[in-house]
């Protein structure tokens, strides 16, 4: 009667454990109050309190940092669906004609270095700086090639004859697109959200340059903000911390099969 | 019966040459919004990162033309030495341990009927992360008086503390260490769904043949594997030429430039010290061995014919 266990499942959980451990430690040490810490930095908490989540939310100006976050992903994150979703229509359905120079074009452009230094300073000079537009353009225009490309994958996999038919009775390649193509390739758009709100979440390197008065931090680099002012207050960085991951760990858990599958068909197509 | 049908198209089209045409080109109307946010934020960078080294652009007045002075600076930069080599270690570290960590959890993973997915999720559960928060969880895990350094002295075993972050020879190391937990994940489940694609009934033959699991790996698995390692380790080293977030997290790329890295010491460079030029000069360096890369392996397909 007795299940026959896989001995591979043992060092996958050790790794699991490698993986999971660092988390929790943020999360439980977020609880603890800060002389709890210094004695018991990674044990459970001997009297739990939720002070810190309190402290860090006004002192952090936490508010301020998830509308501004927020702000850059949503507009990012719709600015990129409509801008890519089109543009990979046009170079999987219309093919107008010199296309495929554009595809080669943004084939090539995929694997270049992200020139930070003038892209700083075209925002300089654009009066971009504390501005949300500033990282926004940024962020749309850098993730277009990968996006169409993600995009058009999918959308090559819709049949030429339901799009001529549509056209047969009258449907302009705008009415196509909207009927047609952009709800067929809802899962494809969907990955585009989910890694494009991610990548906007997590960016520092031209959110902290570009956004830096206090106004327009996002989470990400206000935390850095707020290390270098309580570099010694563990309890509060953990619970600025788990504050600051708390939306993309729920977003990861609504959607894991999505993530999952979403990197999976971007490593075999790359 | 071939060239009368031809004839016969071309008639139709002749028939409305205009709204035809019109029809035609009007597919750049789609394309163009994009292409507009990628030529500010990628075409027009580019341009600059070729023009910029030249001058001594501060990023604020009109820039003049110094001619191939940043260049010369720059072979001269202890700094900039310190940080390729930097740069180096770190696609060398993530070309090794990362990797073939990764490629043993897909070859445990493959075998394994329930919970693969899970597995996966939990794996590429680290890269959800901030990074500025995951700089910090291990900032406190190496930190000396908080972290695994403690427990050693508590447990006795003192003499095993190492204080990581602020030893210059193990900073790098110890970012590495924090950069791989945050992001071995993806290449497991890169690798998994390559697996998943190869093609069974030859290992199955193999084995009959009475072949042993290292010949089937390397006869057969990684021949399959090859197009995705290949691809995977070409990204691995642009991306480790790029490497920026948790250094600058963690260390700022100290102690005394110990873990700067290109792009660390050119935003510092541009942002603190205003020198756009010169920073542009060595982010050319940045260029230079992303488009070798690209030309290498482009190369190597057209010379070895691999599908890729």
């Amino acid at each position: 009667m007795l299940r026959k266990v896989n001995w591979r499942h043992l060092p996958l959980a050790v790794v699991a454990l490698y993986a999971l451990a660092p988390m929790a430690l943020l999360a439980i040490n977020s609880f603890k109050t800060e002389t709890d810490i210094t004695y018991n930095p990674m044990g459970l908490p001997t009297q739990w309190t939720l002070q810190n989540y309190a402290d860090a939310w006004t002192q952090g100006d936490l508010a301020q940092g998830y509308i501004n976050t927020l702000l850059i992903a949503v507009a990012t994150v719709l600015l990129e669906c409509l801008v890519a979703g089109l543009a990979a229509y046009a170079l999987s359905h219309l093919n107008p004609p010199g296309s495929n120079l554009v595809t080669g074009y943004l084939f090539l452009s995929l694997s270049l270095p992200v020139a930070f230094v003038p892209l700083f300073f075209i925002d300089v000079k654009l009066g971009l700086i504390n501005n949300y537009f500033g990282v926004i353009i940024p962020y749309v225009g850098g993730g277009f090639a990968f996006n169409v490309f993600l995009l058009r994958a999918f959308m090559l996999g819709i049949s030429k004859e339901l799009v001529e038919s549509a056209r047969v009775d009258g449907a302009g390649n705008l009415a196509i697109f909207a009927r047609i193509i952009a709800p067929l390739s809802q899962p494809a758009f969907i990955i585009v959200a989910i890694f494009t709100t991610l990548g906007t979440w997590n960016e520092i390197l031209l959110a902290n340059a570009v956004l830096q008065d206090n106004r327009y931090r996002t989470l990400a680099v206000s935390y850095l903000d707020f290390q270098t002012q309580h570099s010694t207050s563990w309890s509060l960085m953990a619970a600025d911390g788990v504050m600051t991951t708390l939306p993309m760990v729920l977003l990861f858990l609504l959607m894991t099969k999505r993530f999952i599958s979403g990197l999976q068909e971007g490593g075999l197509k790359f | 019966m071939d060239s009368a049908h031809h004839l016969e198209s071309t008639e139709g089209r002749h028939a409305r040459p205009s709204r035809r045409r019109r029809g035609v080109w009007s597919g750049w109307l789609f394309l163009i919004p994009g292409l507009i946010f990628q030529i500010v934020a990628v075409f027009i960078p580019l341009l600059f990162t070729l023009v910029l080294p030249f001058t001594d652009w501060n990023g604020i007045s009109a820039p003049n033309f110094v001619g191939l002075s940043n260049f010369s600076e720059a072979f001269g930069d202890a700094v900039v030495r310190q940080a390729l080599g930097n740069n180096v270690e770190w696609s060398i570290f993530w070309l090794t341990i990362p990797l073939l960590l990764a490629f043993i959890l897909a070859s445990l993973l493959i075998k394994v009927r329930h919970g693969q997915t899970a597995y996966q999720a939990i794996y590429f559960s680290t890269s959800i992360i901030t990074v500025t928060v995951t700089g910090e969880i291990w900032l406190w895990i190496y930190d000396p008086f908080s972290g695994i350094n403690s427990y050693l002295q508590q447990w006795g075993l003192g003499f095993l503390q190492v204080p990581g972050l602020a030893t210059p020879s193990l900073a790098l190391l110890s970012v590495l260490f924090t950069a791989m937990w945050r992001g071995f994940g993806g290449n497991v489940i890169w690798l998994l769904a390559a697996m998943t694609q190869m093609d069974k009934s030859m290992e199955e033959a193999a084995r009959l043949d009475g072949a042993g699991w290292l010949r089937v790996l390397w006869h057969i698995h990684l021949p399959q594997l090859r197009p995705t390692v290949v691809i995977l380790s070409m990204l691995t080293i642009l991306s480790s030429f790029q490497a920026f977030d948790m250094v600058f997290v963690m260390t700022q790329g100290g102690p005394a430039h110990a873990t700067e890295t290109l792009s660390t010491y050119i935003y510092h460079l541009s942002i603190t010290n205003y020198r756009a030029g010169y920073a542009a000069a060595i982010s050319m360096l940045q260029f230079a061995i992303a488009v070798l890369l690209i030309v290498g392996y482009v190369l190597l397909r057209k010379t070895k014919g691999w599908e890729v």
